[in-house]
């Protein structure tokens, strides 16, 4: 398992009881395929009635398609640096789907970390 | 505190709608006619103050940074005064404060309005779609609601109670008013609607909200007014006919105005007046002032407002129409132009427009509308729609 | 021109949203605030001056009549001033106009401005709902179509042109100055956001619209403030330590035309400066002033501020945050109550709180905040989202 992979297994049940992460992720059921070098392999984020949650492989349909570095996106999921800033410089791009939707799942990233 | 003239005026003519020209160009047409009035250059110009009722209308939130940069003064100061349908009148003070002060010598006071640019699916009219657009300077959470509209809710809380209790004005001494600002706008080149009606026509038209019919309600428009303020030393190196502003009040009222003691009054207009009064010396309006526009938003409000602002006692307002004081050939002509029923009405620039108006007048530059000039003083009034802000003004050549 | 004074001052701490007030009720709450400070009651006041930046968001049309006689003020005169988001200081202007005049000798200014009832359902945000209703303040016929936001319209029009100019303000200033106004904004009890942030964080937050990061980008609240104005004669019956407004100037210089000289320039804010200048008598800024309050609207618009304000020359403003200039413990200390960023900001608000800032900061209240006094002078700035329209003070005690 790589960097990316790795910080989200973390993460992930960090958005279970959180009010922030919630309502956020109410109003965006979305599919996002990493296909990352420094993984074994593509992995999809999958979120759905509110939850989040972490498959290998290629899903049926992704709404959202990241590729890039393992380590850049585990950066972010570590809040050392917001997405856009390999977005910026490249380190992963969206090959599917808009930035500002792939903002929006940083912002759910963000609701883990937040102080109160 | 200094002296402060207006020495340069320009308007143009209140249409239903200007079709062909954005606000913009509304507002550079009457600043123009100012300067060129007042034999300035736009470089002579030391602060600009904007008059717009409603910017929302004109789909432009900010609109004076927009409007100053169209007219050529960038970097200059501005300010944009806002008082519900009275911001003319708060311009109007707001210009005065600056020229007073010291903190400028020249200062353009620019009023603009674009309110039919607004439309109503439901009702296939430009008119309704703006009554629905002022409907939201209502309080949103109480009255907005009921209120069916201003000419509505002056009838009911200024008119009809004042009607109950001193059993005028009469529908007939409405009637008269209506007829007489009709009458009055047939000489007036620059106003909206010229026809000829008696009182059968007015008490015939469409029934508004009883006693006010349509002809008793005021017109909407598109139009823009334009006034140079200038400090007593600038005034007297510029014009032989400098008219003074000596004085000028403004009062808010509350807006839920349905408490016992202003049930048939318009309260604000009777303390701006009394103050504007104070400070231009005058103790006998109707003997000392020649000529005086008043708002007729709707021609109720015309008469109970005669007795506001001291031309009468309390409830003979009715009886200066059956009198004929306030005609064309009376003591005091009221409304020479055609007031808001006949010449044009749109909130934030009318009292502008008469502010120029009566200038003309005292300079005796009125043509076909001019009035004899005896003591050489004049009225402006203005009200917002629902009387909660009142303001008066009083020039002096 | 009679002497005009503040006498007093009210806030209220900033919030992202007051969920559980209207927009009277924080009115009403500043308002008495002032009054308290001054220790006058409603009786006293002979007009009022209102900043309300956008009725829209209130839902209101036209607010001021209607909460007139909520704030006992029925009867008296009262205006309100728009313009943009520095509607607060053409109001003060037209304030200090009404009392030099002599019209009026005790004025009531409320600032008041409900920004976060406002929601967008697709990002599920409330400050996208807010940036959505502002872009109506913007060019609706030539702009709006195509301005994604203020903070990209502010960087793309000042920041890099100065900086592709002068080399500078560099990523790294501009942490440090955002870094300042968060730190500065810890000890502020109404500062709506207390983040000890460094410089590196200030970097890497997200990008907004390179190289303005998150954290250098203004905050979005609810808030509301009032300033007490008084002519000399009263100032002095009613206070030991009334604050004079020595200078104050406006100015309205609107750049959508991207003319080559208007780039990297914040013009209006260089006119205002100059005029305000000139009427309170300073020459020399950087000396004669103890504390700024200024429009952080961007971190970039702070440090471009310095230059047009006259505190170095043109490409030095980075200079004065590398060497400490503007840090609360330095010769000028700018923006102590955290500045936009960090304390908080609504159109028609923020340069009424920050010149009650001044104002504490001149009597020396301003508690864990407080810079050393010395002249007694202290500068105001507010500008709108495009600054387009500016409005500058300069306070004085003596």
């Amino acid at each position: 398992m790589g960097a990316a992979r790795n910080e989200l297994e973390k993460i992930i049940p960090l958005f279970t009881d959180n009010p922030r992460a919630i309502e956020i992720m109410e109003g965006w059921p979305r599919t996002v395929l990493f296909d990352l070098d420094g993984e074994q392999g593509p992995f999809h984020i999958s979120v759905k009635e509110a939850k989040m949650s972490l498959a290998e492989g290629l899903p049926r349909e992704a709404d959202i398609v990241v590729r890039g570095e393992s380590r850049e996106l585990a950066g972010v999921v570590k809040r050392e640096k917001d997405i856009t800033h390999p977005i910026a410089e490249a380190t992963l791009r969206v090959e599917k789907g808009k930035l500002s939707q792939l903002i929006i799942f940083d912002r759910i990233l963000a609701t883990a970390r937040r102080k109160g | 505190m200094r002296k402060v003239a207006i020495v340069g005026v320009g308007t143009i003519p209140w249409r239903s709608r200007y079709e062909d020209k954005t606000w913009l160009e509304l507002g550079f047409q009457a600043t123009k006619n100012a300067l060129d009035d007042a034999h300035l250059a736009k470089d002579d110009i030391d602060m600009a103050i904007y008059s717009t009722f409603c910017e929302l209308m004109l789909r432009q939130q900010i609109m004076c940074y927009i409007i100053h940069e169209y007219l050529g003064l960038q970097a200059k100061p501005s300010l944009r005064p806002n008082a519900a349908g009275a911001a003319d009148i708060a311009s109007l003070y707001t210009g005065f404060c600056e020229v007073a002060s010291g903190m400028s010598d020249i200062v353009l006071v620019l009023a603009l309005q674009k309110g039919s640019d607004l439309y109503c699916n439901e009702t296939r009219s430009r008119g309704d779609g703006f009554l629905r657009g002022i409907a939201f300077a209502l309080d949103t959470t109480w009255l907005q609601q009921v209120v069916p509209g201003p000419a509505a809710l002056m009838t009911a809380s200024m008119l009809i109670p004042h009607m109950e209790k001193y059993g005028s004005p009469t529908i007939e001494q409405l009637a008269r008013v209506s007829v007489k600002n009709h009458r009055n706008a047939l000489a007036n080149p620059e106003a909206q609607l010229k026809i000829e009606l008696n009182v059968e026509d007015v008490l015939n038209s469409r029934i508004i909200a009883w006693p006010t019919t349509k002809y008793q309600c005021c017109l909407y428009s598109d139009s823009a007014a334009a006034l140079i303020l200038a400090s007593e030393e600038k005034a007297r190196e510029m014009t032989d006919k400098p008219i003074w502003l000596s004085g000028i009040a403004e009062c808010s009222y509350p807006t839920m105005r349905f408490e016992e003691k202003s049930l048939g009054r318009i309260d604000g207009l009777e303390a701006s007046a009394r103050k504007a009064y104070a400070m231009a010396g005058i103790k006998d309006p109707v003997n000392e002032l020649d000529v005086a526009e008043v708002y007729d938003l709707i021609s109720g409000v015309e008469i109970l407002s005669y007795e506001e602002l001291g031309f009468c006692e309390r409830g003979k307002g009715g009886k200066l129409v059956d009198e004929g004081l306030v005609e064309m050939s009376g003591k005091l002509p009221v409304n020479p132009t055609g007031g808001r029923v006949a010449a044009g009405h749109v909130g934030g620039v009318s009292a502008a427009y008469s502010a120029a108006t009566v200038v003309r007048q005292l300079r005796e530059e009125a043509g076909p509308m001019q009035v004899p000039i005896r003591s050489g003083k004049g009225l402006v009034d203005c009200m917002d729609g629902y009387g909660s802000i009142c303001g008066v003004a009083i020039l002096e050549r | 021109m009679r002497k005009v004074a503040i006498v007093g001052v009210g806030t209220i701490p900033w919030r992202s949203r007051y969920e559980d007030y209207t927009w009277r009720a924080l009115g009403l709450q500043v308002t008495k605030k002032a009054l308290e400070d001054a220790r006058l009651t409603v009786k006293d006041i002979d007009s009022v001056v209102y900043s309300i930046y956008c009725d829209l968001m209130m839902r209101q049309q036209s607010p001021t009549p209607l909460i007139q006689d909520y704030l006992g003020m029925e009867g008296k005169p009262c205006v309100r001033l728009m313009a943009g988001a520095t509607g607060e200081m053409y109001a003060l202007y037209a304030a200090f106009s009404q009392v030099a005049s002599g019209m009026a000798d005790i004025v009531l200014l409320p600032a008041i401005q409900k920004g976060q009832d406002w929601y967008s359902f697709e990002t599920r945000s409330r400050g996208d709902g807010l940036l959505k209703g502002f872009s109506i303040s913007t060019n609706t016929t030539w702009m709006q179509p195509v301005l994604p936001g203020v903070p990209v319209y502010l960087t793309a029009t000042f920041v890099v042109p100065h900086i592709e100019k002068y080399g500078t303000p560099t990523p790294e200033q501009l942490g440090k100055a955002s870094a300042k106004n968060h730190r500065n904004a810890l000890v502020n009890p109404e500062a709506q956001l207390k983040v000890d942030v460094s410089a590196k964080d200030v970097m890497n937050s997200r990008i907004i619209a390179w190289p303005t990061t998150m954290y250098q980008c203004c905050l979005y609240s609810d808030c509301a403030a009032a300033l007490i104005l008084a002519s000399e004669e009263k100032a002095r019956e009613i206070t030991d330590t009334p604050i004079w407004i020595s200078g104050i100037a406006v100015s309205s210089f609107y750049t959508a035309r991207f003319e080559a000289a208007a780039l990297g320039r914040l013009i209006a804010v260089e006119e205002a400066g100059r005029r305000a200048y000139k009427m309170a008598g300073v020459k020399d800024p950087l000396h004669e002033l103890d504390v700024m309050e200024v429009h952080d609207l961007v971190t970039g618009c702070e440090i471009l501020m310095y230059e047009e304000l006259g505190l170095c020359e043109p490409g030095q403003g980075g200079r004065l945050v590398d060497d400490g200039i503007v840090e609360k413990e330095g010769i000028l200390p700018v923006n102590p109550s955290g500045g936009r960023v960090a304390a908080g900001h609504v159109g028609g608000v923020s340069g009424l709180y920050s010149a009650a800032c001044v104002v504490r900061q001149l009597r020396e209240q301003a508690g864990g905040m407080q810079v050393p006094i010395r002249s007694g002078r202290g500068l105001v700035q507010a500008n709108d989202g495009l600054s387009g329209l500016v409005g500058i003070s300069i306070l004085e005690r003596r």
